[in-house]
């Protein structure tokens, strides 16, 4: 059963609210979802687990209108994408997706800088720059994606992820002359 | 490119159990303990398990007997260590192991039990073996905590079950080895 698709487990939670299956389903996917609310939230540990809680809870009260027309893990990243806005919204310090960024060199970061200082660049950016980057460079999202799950335009979106690799790029620039 | 951001942050094992209440209770999972009365033998027997001290034979519900299924035998031996997360409340171990040994039940599960601590090492030169090792003393050493027996298509079968056993998890070790038919 280990190996069941993720089709199957979910028939199985739907139709015998079996929990065997549902703790398959948890630990298949769960890593990926925490990992990405994690960033999403700038490394803050305990709403990231409120929004996978929060997660799970939400996709199976939902999974019976899931039709399958893309992956469990896309469908799951969606709601817990909303989840960690919702959880955005409500923190004091969100600051609001903007249109008149100006676009700047489109190139990705190069990956030369350490993992550990990317993480913390990426937790500094302002909130809707960093949804941006995370969904579009670190889940490999496309921009009319992200549009629609955020509810923007796809030129906000790109002005966005010009900002967010603007700003990481700065502030990890430092470190590039120290080897 | 995308950048090289790997896999070290984990969701913390609470997590889960948290998760499983509150389906439960919101009726969206069957409560715990209302499996039917061949799961209430893998939970009482795991309860047993995680509580230790007795040891509790169980036989999965659906399980075949030796060589039902035709499948392999694989024993995976718990070990469990000061590494181990002793702390962990037992009602946790409890769900989870009983979760992980239901979740497998409908062909592959076949037994587990939990051993004791309590430990005494023979040797054919001892004339007065030591005192059995107990309690702290046991849990400063890797020691086999318990087992479970599978029934497996493969050995990369079984190595992937064997991932998802909670005991990992916990700081545990499993050593995985085959069952030789006789």
């Amino acid at each position: 059963m280990n190996d069941a698709s993720d089709r199957s487990l979910a028939e199985a939670v739907l139709r015998d609210r079996d929990a065997g299956a549902f703790g398959m389903l948890y630990d298949r996917h769960t890593p990926y979802l925490y990992r990405f609310a994690l960033r999403l939230l700038g490394g803050d540990e305990l709403a990231a687990q409120d929004v996978v809680h929060d997660a799970w809870v939400r996709a199976v009260e939902r999974l019976g209108g899931f039709e399958w027309r893309s992956s469990l893990r896309t469908w799951l990243a969606g709601i817990a994408l909303n989840f960690a806005r919702a959880a955005r919204r409500a923190d004091a310090r969100t600051v609001e997706l903007v249109d008149d960024a100006a676009p700047s060199s489109d190139a990705a970061l190069d990956g030369a800088y350490d993992r550990v200082d990317l993480e913390r660049a990426i937790a500094a950016l302002p909130i809707g720059a960093r949804q941006v980057f995370v969904l579009h460079d670190v889940e490999g999202w496309t921009h009319d994606a992200i549009a629609a799950a955020l509810g923007v335009n796809e030129g906000t979106s790109k002005s966005q992820l010009s900002r967010a690799r603007a700003l990481l790029r700065a502030r990890l620039e430092p470190r590039e002359g120290v080897h | 490119m995308m950048p090289d951001l790997d896999h070290e942050a984990t969701p913390p094992s609470d997590l889960r159990a948290r998760v499983l209440r509150t389906l439960r209770a919101q009726g969206l999972l069957r409560p715990a303990g209302r499996w039917g009365p061949p799961a209430v033998r893998v939970a009482a027997g795991l309860l047993l398990f995680a509580l230790g001290g007795l040891a509790g034979r169980l036989t999965a519900p659906q399980a075949p007997a030796v060589g039902g299924t035709g499948m392999p035998r694989y024993m995976l031996l718990l070990y469990a260590d000061e590494e181990f997360q002793w702390d962990v409340p037992e009602t946790r171990l409890v769900e989870e192991y009983r979760d992980w040994a239901v979740g497998l039940r409908a062909a592959r599960f076949v037994r587990g039990e939990r051993l004791d601590e309590l430990e005494l090492m023979l040797t054919s030169g001892d004339a007065v073996p030591g005192a059995p090792l107990a309690g702290r003393a046991a849990r400063s050493r890797i020691g086999l905590s318990g087992y479970f027996v599978i029934e497996a298509a493969s050995w990369e079968d079984a190595v992937a079950l064997a991932r998802t056993c909670p005991h990992l998890r916990y700081g545990g070790r499993i050593a995985l080895r085959p069952v030789v038919p006789t």
